[in-house]
Parts: structure tokens; sequence; C-alpha cells
């Protein structure tokens, strides 16, 4: 900046786009209004008056995903539950974050190896950016997992993702390596840089022969 | 709350005793309640007749599974609002066969109390208007609280085994769930 200083008004400021896009995305996190279990009561009690989650700028409830940016999965999710969880998630708009809260969320909690019925694991159904441990974590806890999202959030790129280090190097970055494995492949294709003309000719393809499978598939 | 009085809770096993004569195969006495034990085939008949002398309340239906014997006891606990009394019924049915009438015509309550108990232990409830599971998924395979219950390692392509898991070598997300 050192040349570009003071030789404009005083009230314009020079930075990144990146920068400027991911501090106003992080700083306005609407969080989707969704407990299971014991975690939300702890969720809710940070989103209350004594910790207050909008000191972060992630107070915003939202009552529906269409709204929200942000999934926090507060709770033993169960089979039965788990479709109605990635729907929710399938039904935010990018870019939409995920943290998963509590021992049952992360991995089975408890339930892990004699629960019949629990989801061993969000992450089995949504890729999640944050893991929040605890049974249940207090609410310090889950306000130092959306900081460390609001990081995250600031280190992505908005154009291109950040090169992925090398595997298993000092810089393997788990939340990376879970991003990666994760995303579709057109989405992995459009953060990359776009699509190409034969991508966007097998897309339409692709769409076509579903309607066509659809039509077909209709009762007269 | 005061636990069953004997003596009233005795007498109220004596009537129904001499009510249904050999089907009440035995009336045992705990520190804190009577268990009337029934022949399967009275079931309905005796909370019938315990309902009309004044036991208005259903605490609960379970059953328990023994293994070893084949057997599966249904349970019921009884309640009576107004003398603060206590009394459970038990029947022993076949395991592979566990059939009883429901009582959801005489308690409301007993509606979701044996949907639950169909869905966990297998006991089926002649009679009872909507036998659905009620926790567990519609299309779930088998009953979770019956001893010899295997938990599925996948369900709609989800691991549900932890030890099939590779931590180090994830699969890649479902398309739907």
């Amino acid at each position: 900046m050192g040349l570009l200083e003071y030789k404009f008004e005083e009230n314009i400021i020079l930075t990144r786009v990146d920068w400027i896009l991911n501090w106003a995305r992080k700083s306005s996190l609407w969080p989707m209004t969704f407990g299971l279990a014991c975690c939300a009561i702890e969720m809710m009690a940070t989103g209350a008056s004594r910790f207050d989650l909008d000191r972060f700028g992630a107070g915003a409830f939202r009552a529906s995903p269409r709204q929200s940016d942000l999934m926090i999965v507060a709770g033993t999710v169960t089979l039965k539950m788990a479709p109605c969880v990635r729907r929710l998630y399938d039904q935010m708009p990018e870019p939409r974050y995920v943290i998963a809260m509590g021992a049952c969320t992360i991995g089975g909690g408890p339930y892990a190896l004699h629960g019949y019925h629990v989801l061993k694991g969000v992450d089995l159904i949504v890729p999640v950016d944050v893991y929040v441990p605890g049974c249940p974590p207090r609410p310090e806890a889950l306000i130092d997992g959306i900081r460390k999202l609001q990081e995250k959030v600031q280190k992505q790129g908005v154009l291109a993702r950040p090169a992925k280090p090398a595997a298993n190097s000092a810089q393997h970055d788990l939340e990376y390596m879970r991003m990666d494995v994760v995303r579709g492949k057109w989405e992995e294709k459009l953060r990359m840089g776009g699509l190409s003309p034969q991508d966007e000719e097998a897309l339409v393809e692709e769409k076509k022969e579903k309607e066509k499978a659809a039509a077909a598939a209709k009762p007269a | 709350m005061p636990s069953t009085l004997a003596a009233t809770g005795q007498s109220i096993a004596g009537r129904a005793k001499s009510q249904f004569g050999e089907k009440i195969l035995a009336v045992e006495q705990s520190p804190s309640d009577v268990v009337l034990k029934v022949d399967p085939t009275v079931w309905r008949a005796v909370h019938q007749f315990l309902k009309d002398d004044g036991f208005d309340l259903l605490h609960s239906v379970s059953a328990v599974d023994w293994i070893k014997d084949g057997r599966c006891w249904v349970v019921t606990h009884l309640f009576d609002t107004k003398h603060l009394m206590r009394i459970s019924v038990k029947t022993e049915v076949p395991r592979d066969a566990a059939r009883v009438d429901s009582l959801a015509p005489l308690w409301s309550a007993a509606n979701w109390h044996e949907r639950e108990c169909f869905d966990l232990s297998g006991v089926t409830f002649d009679g009872h208007p909507d036998l659905r599971r009620i926790l567990c998924p519609d299309d779930w395979v088998g009953h979770a609280l019956r001893k010899d219950y295997k938990a599925p390692d996948h369900y709609h392509g989800i691991v549900n085994n932890v030890n099939l898991i590779d931590l180090d070598n994830r699969q890649p997300l479902p398309d739907t769930v």
C-alpha cells in the first residue's frame, strides 16, 4: 500500500476483494434455528443474554434454511432424522457452513458402539466445517467454534480456493481434506474456475436425460 | 406417593382370582407392588375388571424378552388415582408368536404405548386400531430391544457400524439420504 497511501481521499480504504467479501460474510453469519437434543439447550444459552452470540455477528437465528448461512447441528442425529438434516442442508443457499456440536454429532458419542439407530457422525451426510467437542459443549466452546469458523471464512478465496497443501504435510488441514471429499463434482469445477464448454454440454445432456426419464416415469 | 397398600392390593387380587379362577396363574407380592400373573386369553378381560374396580390410569405397557426360555412377558402397570394404589399385570407368551389383545379400547393411552412395545419388542396387539412403528423409521427391520437383535451395518446407504468407518479414507457423501 505504501505507494498508493495518501493518494486518494481520506475515506477510501484499499484492500482485496477477497478480504472485504469474507469480512462481510464472517461478520454476519446467520445460524439456523435448529436443535435436536440437549446440545440445543447450550446453543440457546449461547444465543441468550449471558453469552450473547450477537457480539460475534452470529446471533440472528433464522427460522428458515433459505435465509441461513450456518447450520449448527446441535444434538443426537438419529437415522430417522438424517434425511431431514440433509434436506435442510440442501435448502440452504451457498456459501453455507456446518458446525458439528457435541459428541453425538461428531461421531455418535455414547451411542457410537451400541446405538442401533444413531447416525455415527453427521459428517456422513453433510460436510462439516468445524467440530465442537463436548457432551454437551459449554457455550464458550460453541462461541470458540464459531470464531474458528469465522477465521476459516476469512481465509477462503472468493474466486478460487486456496491451493491444497500436500497430503500428509504439516499444513494438511483436516478442514480442506473434508471439503474436497464432500463436494460434488460440478460444485468442485465451479469453484476451481468455472465450467469448460465440454462440461456445460455434458451438464445440458445430463439434464435433458433426467427430464426424459422423469417424463417416462410419470404415469399417463 | 404411598406405595400399594398390601391389604387392599391383595383384596383386589383376591377378587380377580375368584372372578377368573384358574386363568389367574399367580399373585406375586413385592414390597411396592402386587403383580397379577394371568393367562394371555383373559388379558383384556382382567384389565376391564381392574378398570371397573377403580384402576383408571394406565402407566405403561412394556415387554421383557427371556430369550433362553423362548418366552416373552408383556407387563402393564395400573394406578388407582382415587385410592392411590398400584397393581401390575403380567402375562407370558411365546417369543416367536408374541401376541396379546390390545388395551386401546379401554385406555386411549395404550395406543402409543402398544405401538412402542410393538416397535421395540415385537409384540403384536390384536385389535389395535393403528399398529405402526412409532420410534424407528417405518422401513426399519427387526425389533431393537429383542435380545438377539443385531443393528444393521448400513441404513439407506449410510454406514451404521462405527467399525466400518475408515477415518483416513472417508467415503464421499451420498447424493441423497
